[in-house]
C-alpha cells in the first residue's frame, strides 16, 4: 500500500519535473504550462464543445513551426479547408482515414508513435461507436504511454467523455458557454463562442475562459 | 604538446576552446579533455593555455609534452600547470598517491616518507624493480614525465567518434546491435558532457570481404540511446552487409541540442525510407487510398482531397500562428438524417436519431449551388441551427420536414 502511494508520488513529481512545450493558444498554456512532450493529453467535451478547434489551434501552431502532425481520423470527419483556415499548414499533416472503424485508429496511431516520426499525433474519436469505447481494454493506452515514453511527441485524443484516466498525463474538459450570432431573423451568422477549459488531471481549481472565432482573419 | 583542461562545470566551454586550435580532441571525462597542439613551441603552448585559464570556467590546465603527463597535472594541481621531460619540476610536486598504484605500494610509500613524485623518482630504479617486478616501470615512466598514452581523439571537428575491432566477425543483427549499444552509449556519454546533441550519424561496417556505410539522421536531435538503435538497425536490416563484420565505426555529428521553447523541436527533417516503412504499414491497416496528405480543391461539391505524394511533407516553414482560435468545422462521414418542424419559416425543432431537440438560434437559408454546367448541378438550402444542448450543425434540407445532417462546428 505504502509502495503504491510511494510511486505515485514519484508518478506525479516526474510529471512536474517533465518537459512542457507551449501550444500557442493562451488560455491552455496557462491553465497547464503546454503540452507535455512525450505525453498523452486527453481533450473531452461534448459535440460542439470546441474541443476540435483548440486542437486545429495546437496544430496549426506545430505545422507552422516545421513540425509534422498525424491525424487519425477515427471517423472520416477531419475538414481540411477548416484547418487550413485555423492556420494548419496542411503540407505537414499525413492524414489517415479509418473509414469509421476505431480500431484501425487505434492501430495506425500504434504505428505512428512507434515510428518516432511526428511531433504530434491527434487521434480523434469524438464520434466513434460508444459501444466500441466502452469495450477497448485501457491497455491500449497504456501502450501507448509506454510507447510515447522518452520520445518529444505528443498524442492528443478527443473524446466525448474521460476514458484514458492514469493512462493520460493530462486532461481537460472543455465546455461551450454561449454562442454568439448576429443579425437579424434568418440572416444571421454565428460569429463565435465562449468556451470553458477545465483542468481534470493534474487536479486543479482554476479554469480558464477561451474564445472560438468564425470570422475570416 | 598537450593540453588537459578540467572544468569546473561541464566539457562545453573547454570544447569550445580546443576546437579553435586543434582538430585532435579526447574527451576523458564529465569534465576533462586533452587535445593535442603539436607543433606549438613550448612557450607558445604556455600562452595559450593562460588564455584559456582566463575565462574563468576552468579548474586547472595541464600543459605538456607528454599527454598522460598533462592529464596528472590537471587532475592534481590547481591553476595552470607546465611540465616537460627537461623542466618536470611541476609534475614533481604531485603527491605520490596520483600513481594508479595498489595498496602494498602507496602503504610502503608512506612507511619509507615519500610524498611527492619527485621523491619517488630520486629512488633508485634498480632497487625499485627488485621490489615490485617491472610493474613499477609505468608508475616511474607517469612520475617523470614519459608514460606512454595511446592517443584516443574521440572528437574530430563537429563529429564524436567510436570505434571497435572485433576478435572476430560477426554475421547477425544481434551481436551487432550490443556491440553498437556500447559504442553509442559511450558516444552520448561524451556528448552529454559538453551539453550537445546528435541528429547525424555514419556507421560504418567493414570487414575482409568489403565495406558498408550507412547514413542515419533523425527528425530531430535527441540522445535517447534506444530510439538510436532502434533507426541504426532498421537501416542495415533494410540493406545487410554481405560479409563478416570485424570492425565497427560510429561518427556522429553533434549540434546543439532541441529548442524547446514555443516549438516541439527545430528544424524536423524526415527520413524518406523510414517514412514509406510507416505509410506502407498503415495502407495494409486503413487502405491504399486511405493515406496522404490533405489537399484543398477549388470546388463546392468535394472541397479538398488527399494526395499519396508525400514530397510535400518535407516543406519547411518557420512561421507563427495567430492567437485567434477558430471554430472547427467537422463533417459526418454518411450525413445524418433529420426530421425537421418549421414555424414561420424558421426550424423549431429537430430530431436526430429519435432525440428531438428544440432549437435556440438558427441561420439561413444560405442557397449553394455551383457547376452550372454539368447535367448533375449542385444546389441545396443549408441551415446552420443551435441545438438546446449547445451543439451547432449544418443542415441540408432537402424536402418538407426532411434534412441531412451534414456536419456541425466544434
Amino acid at each position: 500500500m505504502i509502495a503504491k502511494g510511494v510511486a505515485k508520488l514519484r508518478e506525479f513529481a516526474e510529471l512536474r519535473q517533465a518537459e512542457r512545450v507551449l501550444t500557442g493558444v493562451a488560455p491552455f498554456d496557462r491553465l497547464n504550462g503546454g503540452l507535455i512532450r512525450g505525453g498523452i493529453c486527453e481533450l473531452t467535451g461534448a459535440e460542439g464543445s470546441g474541443k476540435r478547434g483548440l486542437v486545429f489551434s495546437m496544430i496549426a501552431n506545430l505545422t507552422r513551426s516545421n513540425n509534422i502532425c498525424a491525424v487519425v481520423d477515427a471517423s472520416d470527419s477531419f475538414d481540411p479547408p477548416s484547418a487550413e483556415k485555423s492556420g494548419v499548414k496542411l503540407d505537414k499533416i499525413l492524414w489517415v482515414k479509418c473509414g469509421g472503424d476505431p480500431k484501425k485508429a487505434v492501430l495506425s496511431t500504434d504505428y505512428l508513435i512507434q515510428s518516432g516520426l511526428f511531433g504530434a499525433i491527434w487521434l480523434d474519436l469524438s464520434l466513434a461507436e460508444k459501444d466500441f469505447l466502452d469495450r477497448m481494454p485501457s491497455s491500449y493506452w497504456f501502450r501507448f504511454k509506454v510507447g510515447l515514453k522518452d520520445t518529444p511527441a505528443v498524442l492528443l485524443v478527443t473524446l466525448e467523455e474521460t476514458r484514458l484516466r492514469s493512462a493520460s498525463h493530462q486532461s481537460v474538459r472543455v465546455e461551450k458557454e454561449a454562442s454568439e450570432w448576429t443579425g437579424e431573423s434568418g440572416f444571421k451568422v454565428m460569429r463565435g463562442s465562449s468556451v470553458k477549459l477545465e483542468m481534470r488531471k493534474p487536479i486543479s481549481m482554476t479554469n480558464e475562459q477561451m474564445s472560438l472565432t468564425n470570422e475570416e482573419g | 604538446m598537450y593540453i588537459a583542461i578540467r572544468s569546473k562545470s561541464d566539457n562545453s566551454q573547454a570544447l569550445e576552446a580546443a576546437r579553435g586550435h586543434s582538430p585532435n580532441i579526447e574527451i576523458v571525462g564529465p569534465r576533462m579533455l586533452i587535445f593535442d597542439i603539436t607543433g606549438s613551441a613550448e612557450r607558445k603552448a604556455r600562452r595559450l593555455a593562460e588564455e584559456i585559464f582566463s575565462e574563468g570556467a576552468y579548474k586547472a590546465i595541464g600543459v605538456s609534452d607528454n599527454a598522460a603527463a598533462a592529464l596528472m597535472l590537471a587532475r592534481h594541481r590547481e591553476g595552470v600547470s607546465f611540465a616537460t621531460a627537461e623542466d618536470p619540476k611541476e609534475l614533481e610536486e604531485i603527491p605520490v598517491d596520483a600513481l594508479d598504484a595498489d595498496r602494498e605500494f602507496r602503504e610502503l610509500m608512506d612507511a619509507w616518507g615519500i610524498v611527492t613524485l619527485g621523491e619517488f623518482r630520486e629512488l633508485p630504479e634498480d632497487d625499485m624493480v627488485e621490489r615490485f617486478g617491472l610493474e613499477i616501470i609505468p608508475h616511474r615512466e607517469a612520475a617523470s614525465g614519459t608514460a606512454y598514452r595511446a592517443p584516443g581523439w574521440n572528437v574530430r571537428d563537429n563529429n564524436f567518434l567510436w570505434s571497435r575491432r572485433l576478435d572476430g566477425e560477426i554475421k547477425t543483427i544481434e551481436p551487432l546491435h550490443f556491440i553498437l549499444s556500447a559504442g553509442v552509449r559511450q558516444v552520448f556519454e561524451n556528448l552529454s558532457y559538453t551539453g550537445l546533441s546528435t541528429q547525424t550519424a555514419n556507421i560504418i561496417l567493414s570487414g575482409r570481404g568489403g565495406r558498408k556505410e550507412y547514413k542515419v539522421r533523425l527528425v530531430f536531435p535527441v540522445l535517447n540511446e534506444k530510439i538510436w538503435l532502434r533507426q541504426i538497425v532498421s537501416k542495415v536490416e533494410q540493406d545487410p552487409p554481405e560479409f563478416g563484420i570485424e570492425c565497427v565505426e560510429a561518427e556522429f555529428e553533434s549540434c546543439r541540442p532541441r529548442v524547446v521553447q514555443n516549438n516541439l523541436y527545430s528544424g524536423a527533417v524526415l527520413e524518406p525510407e523510414n517514412l514509406d516503412l510507416v505509410v506502407s504499414k498503415l495502407k495494409k491497416v486503413v487502405g491504399v487510398k486511405d493515406i496522404g496528405v490533405p489537399r484543398l480543391r477549388d470546388s463546392w461539391s468535394r472541397p479538398f482531397s488527399m494526395t499519396e505524394n508525400l514530397s510535400p511533407l518535407t516543406r519547411e516553414f518557420d512561421e507563427k500562428a495567430g492567437e485567434v482560435v477558430f471554430a472547427a468545422y467537422y463533417r459526418y462521414p454518411k450525413p445524418v438524417r433529420a426530421r425537421i418542424a418549421f414555424e414561420n419559416g424558421m426550424p423549431r425543432v429537430i430530431s436526430i436519431k429519435g432525440k428531438r431537440q428544440m432549437i435556440r438560434t438558427a441561420a439561413g437559408p444560405w442557397r449553394a449551388d455551383a457547376e452550372w454546367h454539368r447535367a448533375d448541378v449542385f444546389a441545396r438550402d443549408e441551415w446552420d441551427v443551435e441545438t438546446e444542448s449547445g451543439a451547432v450543425y449544418r443542415v441540408v434540407v432537402n424536402g418538407p420536414g426532411e434534412g441531412m445532417i451534414e456536419g456541425g462546428f466544434d
